[in-house]
């Protein structure tokens, strides 16, 4: 088998935890589909070179969020460009969904605890493929995700309440 | 092992310990009001989360071929150049140097031009990269 065909059959399942990641972080679903597309291509152009000992979902979510990462920085020069549409009014949002209030809440959060929850909830990785994505030890997923639960936990208690 | 670390119970709600170590927690909990209440405020938050945040997945097309920038290969435009140069300059040249001449600087400009379809290339594969 191919590499091409290889890395395809990989990624395939992974698609949609994908596009829900990329959109939990970029809150905007065209801009989610460009960020898993650009990391479908960029994982291939770099998985002649994966070590296959390492967790591939892991590996390559974090190449989504490198993608994503991109995609923000371009939309903040894009706004600072653009100053007259930022004084603009916003259109109404549509009603406000599940996910979105979950990942409203996790913005709220320090960049350590909203990394983990995000790739930990949207996509659904392991204790294994989160140290692999977060370039983290092990043994520091564990507490880490555990701190930033808790602090999940009372943001989403302040809101409610 | 008797004491537990609080974030072990979220390696424990995740299955992310032996087998050995889970079954001592389940004994801890039961036997600890604070730790049973604790672990059921965070199973109670874990299912929400993921219902929530599955609900973000949709379905995504890809393509795992990116779109040609040049739509003529490097060898293409350098020939073009090449040949563009010469009808603009070799009237010139042939009424005020020799042949030879002519034919260096036609040689020239067949390899800048191959050097500048080259670093287009280079930059379009760069900007691919990470």
């Amino acid at each position: 088998m191919d590499a091409e065909r290889q890395y395809a059959l990989l990624i395939e399942p992974l698609l949609g935890p994908a596009a829900g990641y990329a959109r939990a972080i970029l809150r905007d679903r065209q801009n989610a589909q460009d960020a898993v597309q650009e990391a479908a291509l960029r994982g291939l152009e770099r998985f002649r070179t994966f070590d296959t000992s390492r967790p591939f979902k892991g590996w390559w979510f974090a190449i989504v969020r490198n993608c994503c990462i991109d995609i923000l920085r371009r939309m903040a020069a894009t706004k600072t460009e653009r100053l007259d549409e930022l004084q603009l009014p916003q259109a109404p949002e549509s009603a406000v969904t599940d996910w979105e209030a979950l990942g409203a809440a996790m913005a709220g959060l320090s960049d350590q605890h909203r990394e983990i929850l995000r790739l930990r909830y949207f996509a659904d990785l392991s204790y294994r493929e989160l140290a692999e994505a977060l370039g983290i030890a092990n043994g520091t997923v564990m507490s880490r995700l555990h701190l930033a639960r808790k602090a999940l936990q009372a943001r989403m208690g302040e809101e409610e309440s | 092992m008797n004491l537990i670390d609080p974030a072990e119970l979220s390696g424990f709600l995740d299955r992310e310990m032996t087998e050995e170590r889970r079954q001592e927690i389940r004994q801890l909990v039961a036997n600890t009001a604070s730790l049973r209440e604790e672990l059921e405020s965070l199973t109670s938050a874990d299912s929400r989360w993921r219902a929530a945040a599955r609900s973000a997945a949709f379905p995504v097309e890809i393509r795992l071929h990116r779109e040609k920038i040049l739509a003529i290969s490097p060898v293409q435009a350098a020939v073009l150049t090449a040949l563009l140069l010469a009808i603009r300059f070799l009237p010139k040249l042939v009424s005020t140097l020799t042949l030879g001449l002519a034919l260096n600087g036609i040689a020239l400009a067949i390899v800048i031009a191959w050097v500048i379809a080259m670093t287009r290339e280079t930059e379009n594969r760069m900007s691919a990269s990470i």
